[in-house]
């Protein structure tokens, strides 16, 4: 049951950051944080709506990188042209997120600062080295995708900080797919793996407590054994450790053997 | 009757019609179309996202409106399943194709997989079955198996339909 | 021959539910409703030393707080077989999540905000959560004190005293020597099924709208069995039946879980403690927190020739009922007389057991008993094939009862040819096999079932033609999407000579119309088909009656043909004119009514056999274990279906639901409790899940004894899954352990392949 809030709407970034430096809680979709509330989790005193937002909304690029607003709904990244033409794993995570109306209504910025442990997006986005970019009225910092998650539902953000935008480099990338496992309502098993010419990476999503990510000069350099051992899992209704240990095993070799065949 | 909770004036477009109501402000769309505004054809079931009974269309995407601020509407446009049919009360091609497909049984679904095929043929207006099967998967029905359920979109595509004619 | 029945025509009810005006429970508003929230308990089994309802009582908007001590001028306790059920927790709780007050307020949210307020003082008992828990000398006991026979007539088996035990009830069944028959066998294989609790989840919670009208209780609730609940409410406030008014109106799916009585007395005590219309909706959790099905554990032998033959086969079942009995007495019953089978077995034996633990109740739900049954017997002839190296399909066909044979000694024979059911299910079943590629492996499983089904044959139904010819039927079946609105429809117009659009029907009200004794046991096509069809008749009796007055000629020369009447001398006329003729004004209405009861074609029981014969191609993941099912075929033996596509849909949904019990639903408790009351964590089949191929067969042999032939369906493809899905995984993986266990979810089939089948 909702507690009582007060509530506002900005339309620009500096409108949004004077609200969170004064302790209002963001939100753009609320799939999480409404769903929060409505269980009584969490109540926050004053929530600021980013949805009006555009300079926190778009997918933007260069010959380098692409660069995605937090504030962009999963499906407009799973549609956008660009995306699709150089990030082609990102634009399928984003086409399997959830379901349609989670697309919709979730975006990229909300999924990563919630940091629901079995994310599809967090590990597609560290094996894709992406860098995510955050302000607050004090100035600005960039913190690399594999530092942000320290725990479940646990970012380096501070309430003064948004998250505005994510940065993700395409310049060398040789290889990149996404192979995932689901069995209950959320990924129970998601594998990324992205070839750049300075070297692979190799990271497991939803099955550990914080997704784990492995480097290495070639594919035949991860072990699934390893990749597997290397693994704390999550007990859930979907599995025990030592089944969700075998099935990281299984998705992993899954994910090389189809590097295998490109990278001969 | 005393309300521990602030309320705010929200106006916007429902079925292409204009309205307003004043709302404490957790109320959520849902609560909103069914007790504020008399729109009891959208459904509340799990009240946690996952399983489309509670489907409306903001701004043309689906959203799961029992966790969706109703005063997150204001300006918007929302159509729900009374704004299928036409004001002279005929069908739309996919309600019709949902009836001549047998496409719902106890037919608390039936609204939240209407507005999702809605939302799936503006989007894409002629989609394979395997592409209808996935959009659903947020979509739960008890009674029917689905399979009818794909059966009245992939009818209803075939004749070329977007899935209303209100707006 | 036939012009509606027998047709797909469009569901009366489509139009409705496609426009989002069809109302349902949780739709309905009253002038000044109010809402009730509930307190539940917080442990599975403890003595309520105090309740504290000061803040809630104090709270602006709060209408009031009740508890049991304000039901003490009431009969506060329900529960139409054994009366063991308070509508509010009196001194103790059984479960956690039982009700133990009600708080009444302007809106949901302040109810709800209130109730938050209420704590409770428990003093903590020892729990019983699972079936050996409940059985174990000295097992603490969920009721200790006598329980008392509920509403229902026709009851014979409820044993007076459990005293000191807690089981609720007890069914044996046995013919033959069993133990000599098992000696001489040449091969004797016992296995054990258990069956998950599951929930049923009808999309629609449990809710009910209660007012006093003029001093009659008027109670809307999402119910299929608006005459029982009236009778219990009736009872609770110890006044007539019509006193009390009980109306369902269009049910967001049932599915067996909304049988009986549920949230009604809750709504009606707060209705009459404080002369308001009250409203509960409960939500999703609340509801999985009110009513699952009953878990099982089943243990059986069987005893073959090495040709396969059947000399015996025994069985012992014990079910988990949770913390009160509702149905489930029944349901025991029922499970005894279906999990051995449409076969002929010369030596059989079966002791069951009806258990109460500190759990959620548990209740009916599609199958009644036939699944948990069905799961371990049909496995168990699966696994015997195996070792005797013998087709399945052929040991079955070995073994199956003929049309005719008696299948239970003095009820009803065997009223349909399940050979040549099972002979169109394994044609499409083995038909394109598909081409699997490691680390995929294919298997099919299937199963057969007989069900004494059918529930009671008592129907009334009404047929009103008026003054314009048009038709109004009155019956008290509900419509809970199975297609009753529609198929009584097309019966009184086939009947009638009219078309579908001069039909309408009013259901499911105590007052409005005639008396239904239930929506269940895929009873109401036979049965109250049978009485809508002989009410249309009655009703064109007394047209054609009217017609000989109004024409002063005999009857026998008035004749219906093509939707009129017609007479000597080339007279004709519409219903409507031969009515109003004989009314002498623009008034008047034919009335027809029809009766059922166990007479005449309906004496014997049951009603009819409902039969289920289904299976299942599926792939397994020999890495992880997920199960793909590529094909389903479902045959539905029903005689004649009145609406095919209504039919196949009912089939259709009902495998789906097996589906979903055989592969991934489950109800987990965590000692005394419910760990996933949601649908996140509760896994209901999806879209995605759907069968690759499937195959919804309908048998149509007009071997039953309602409207044209007609036998009830809609349960019957549930049944055989939960064992079709388990040996189909025991063929794939070449594993076939003595145990089985379902839901056969990925981490299963991952321990089956690799030697230890039991879970964690």
């Amino acid at each position: 049951m909702i507690t009582r809030f007060e509530h506002q709407r900005a339309t620009t970034v500096e409108q949004a950051l004077a609200a969170v430096a004064s302790g209002a809680v963001p939100y753009v979709g609320g799939t999480e944080l409404l769903a929060a509330m409505k269980l009584g989790l969490t109540a926050p005193e004053r929530l600021v709506d980013l949805k009006q937002v555009g300079e926190l909304r778009g997918v933007r690029s260069d010959d380098d990188s692409i660069t995605i607003g937090a504030a962009t709904p999963h499906a407009e990244v799973a549609a956008s042209l660009i995306v699709r033409e150089r990030l082609p794993m990102l634009a399928n995570v984003t086409s399997v997120i959830g379901n349609p109306r989670v697309r919709w209504q979730g975006t990229v910025g909300g999924n990563l600062c919630f940091a629901e442990p079995r994310s599809d997006l967090i590990p597609a986005l560290i094996a894709l080295r992406a860098r995510l970019r955050l302000r607050s009225q004090e100035g600005g910092r960039g913190v690399d995708m594999e530092s942000f998650v320290s725990a479940p539902f646990t970012v380096d953000r501070r309430d003064d900080e948004l998250l505005v935008d994510v940065v993700i480099p395409t310049g060398d990338l040789l290889f990149q797919q996404y192979h995932r496992l689901q069995i209950m309502e959320r990924p129970t098993v998601g594998v990324a793996l992205v070839g750049a010419a300075t070297g692979w990476r190799l990271c497991v999503g939803a099955a550990g407590y914080i997704p784990s990510w492995h480097d290495a000069p070639t594919p035949g350099g991860f072990d699934a054994d390893a990749v597997a051992d290397a693994i704390e899992p999550m007990e859930d209704a979907a599995g025990a450790a030592d089944y969700k240990r075998d099935l990281v095993r299984t998705l992993v070799s899954r994910a090389l053997s189809g590097a295998r065949k490109v990278d001969s | 009757m005393t309300s521990p909770y602030q309320s705010r004036r929200v106006q916007f477009t429902l079925n292409g019609r204009s309205v307003a109501s004043v709302v404490p402000l957790p109320t959520m769309l849902v609560e909103l179309l069914r007790d504020h505004l008399g729109h009891s054809g959208t459904k509340v079931s799990c009240d946690t996202q996952v399983c489309g009974a509670c489907t409306v269309l903001v701004d043309g995407h689906p959203v799961s409106a029992c966790t969706y601020l109703a005063i997150d509407v204001d300006d918007a446009s929302v159509q729900s399943v009374e704004g299928l049919a036409a004001p002279d009360g005929s069908l739309s091609p996919l309600q019709q194709a949902f009836i001549d497909e047998f496409a719902l049984q106890c037919g608390f679904c039936t609204p939240g997989f209407l507005m999702m095929a809605t939302a799936l043929l503006q989007e894409n207006a002629s989609p394979t079955r395997r592409e209808i099967v996935e959009y659903f998967e947020g979509n739960i029905c008890r009674c029917s198996g689905y399979r009818p359920i794909v059966q009245a979109v992939l009818s209803a595509a075939g004749h070329g339909a977007e899935g209303g004619h209100g707006e | 021959m036939s012009r509606i029945v027998g047709k797909p025509v469009a569901r009366v009810d489509a139009r409705a539910k496609v426009t989002g005006a069809a109302v349902y429970t949780v739709d309905v508003v009253r002038p000044g409703m109010v809402h009730a929230a509930i307190v539940r308990s917080e442990r599975a089994h403890a003595f309520i030393r105090s309740i504290d309802t000061t803040e809630a009582a104090g709270s602006p908007d709060v209408i009031g707080v009740f508890t049991a001590e304000h039901l003490r001028h009431l009969d506060p306790y329900y529960g139409h077989i054994i009366r063991d059920h308070p509508v509010l927790a009196v001194d103790k709780v059984r479960f956690m999540g039982e009700p133990i007050a009600i708080v009444v307020a302007s809106t949901r949210l302040t109810a709800r905000a209130a109730a938050a307020t209420v704590t409770v003082e428990y003093e903590d008992l020892e729990p019983v959560i699972g079936i050996d828990d409940a059985v174990r000398d000295g097992a603490p006991l969920v009721h200790e004190s006598r329980y008392r026979r509920g509403t229902g007539v026709a009851w014979e088996t409820v044993p007076d005293d459990h005293l000191g035990t807690n089981v609720a009830h007890e069914a044996h069944l046995e013919w033959g020597d069993v133990e000599a028959a098992l000696g001489a066998a040449d091969l004797t294989v016992r296995t054990t099924g258990t069956y998950p609790m599951l929930y049923a989840y009808a999309m629609e919670p449990y809710a009910a709208v209660a007012e006093y009208r003029g001093g009659q209780l008027h109670v809307v609730s999402s119910t299929q069995h608006p005459f029982m609940v009236r009778a219990e409410l009736a009872r609770i406030f110890q006044v007539p039946h019509s006193q009390v008014q009980v109306e369902a109106p269009y049910v967001g799916g049932g599915y067996g879980s909304k049988s009986w009585t549920k949230v009604e007395p809750l709504a009606a005590v707060a209705a009459h403690l404080t002369g308001r219309a009250v409203r509960i909706g409960l939500t999703v959790e609340e509801a999985m927190l009110t009513t699952r099905a009953d878990s099982a554990r089943v243990i059986v032998s069987t005893g073959l020739t090495s040709d396969g033959a059947i000399m015996a086969r025994d069985f012992q079942v014990d079910f988990n009922t949770g913390a009160y009995a509702d149905s489930s007495p029944s349901i025991l019953d029922k499970a005894v007389h279906r999990c051995f089978g449409p076969y002929r077995i010369p030596n059989l034996r079966i002791h069951a057991r009806l258990l109460y633990t500190n759990t959620v109740p548990a209740s009916s739900y599609r199958g009644f008993g036939a699944p948990q049954g069905n799961l371990a017997g049909e496995y168990n002839l699966d696994h015997a094939a195996h070792k005797l190296g013998i087709d399945p399909g052929q040991l079955r066909r070995r073994n199956l009862a003929a049309k005719g044979d008696e299948l239970l000694p003095k009820r009803r024979p065997l009223d349909a040819d399940v050979a040549a059911d099972l002979d169109l299910l394994l044609t499409s079943l083995q038909r394109d096999p598909p081409q699997v590629d490691a680390p995929y492996r294919y298997g099919i499983g299937f199963g057969c079932s007989a069900s004494d089904a059918g529930a009671f044959p008592t129907s009334t139904a009404m047929v009103r033609i008026g003054p314009d010819g048009s038709v109004l039927v009155s019956s008290g079946a509900v419509e809970i999407g199975q297609g009753s609105a529609t198929v009584l429809s097309q019966i009184v117009a086939e009947e009638l000579g009219l078309p579908m659009d001069a039909v309408a029907i009013a259901q499911s009200s105590t007052i409005a119309t005639p008396f239904e004794r239930t929506t269940n046991g895929s009873r109401t096509t036979t049965l109250v088909g049978l009485a809508v069809l002989r009410a249309a008749q009655a009703a064109l009796a007394d047209l054609r009656r009217m017609a000989a007055e109004v024409w002063s000629c005999g009857i026998d020369l008035v004749v219906a043909s093509d939707g009129a009447l017609c007479g000597p001398d080339g007279r004709a006329a519409g219903y409507g004119d031969v009515v109003t003729s004989w009314f002498g004004i623009d008034g008047g209405e034919a009335i027809g009514i029809g009766i059922v009861r166990p007479e005449g074609e309906t004496k014997a029981m049951p009603p009819f056999w409902e039969i289920g014969v289904a299976g299942v191609g599926l792939l397994v993941d020999g890495e992880t274990g997920q199960v793909r099912v590529e094909r389903l075929a479902t045959v539905g033996d029903v005689g004649f279906a009145i609406n095919p596509a209504a039919m196949e849909g009912q089939d259709l949904g009902a495998a789906t639901q097996g589906l979903g019990a055989a592969l991934a639903e489950q109800l987990e408790y965590d000692g005394g409790q419910l760990t996933n009351p949601n649908l996140v964590d509760y896994r209901v089949p999806r879209s995605t899940d759907m069968p690759s191929i499937i195959d919804t067969i309908l048998a149509q042999r007009q071997d039953g004894v309602g409207p044209y032939g007609a036998k009830g369906g809609g349960e019957g493809s549930l049944n055989p899954i939960g064992g079709a899905v388990m040996s189909a995984i025991a063929r794939a993986t070449g594993v076939w352990p003595d145990d089985v266990e379902l839901p056969m979810t990925p981490e299963r089939v991952w321990r089956l392949m690799r030697g230890s089948p039991d879970g964690r």
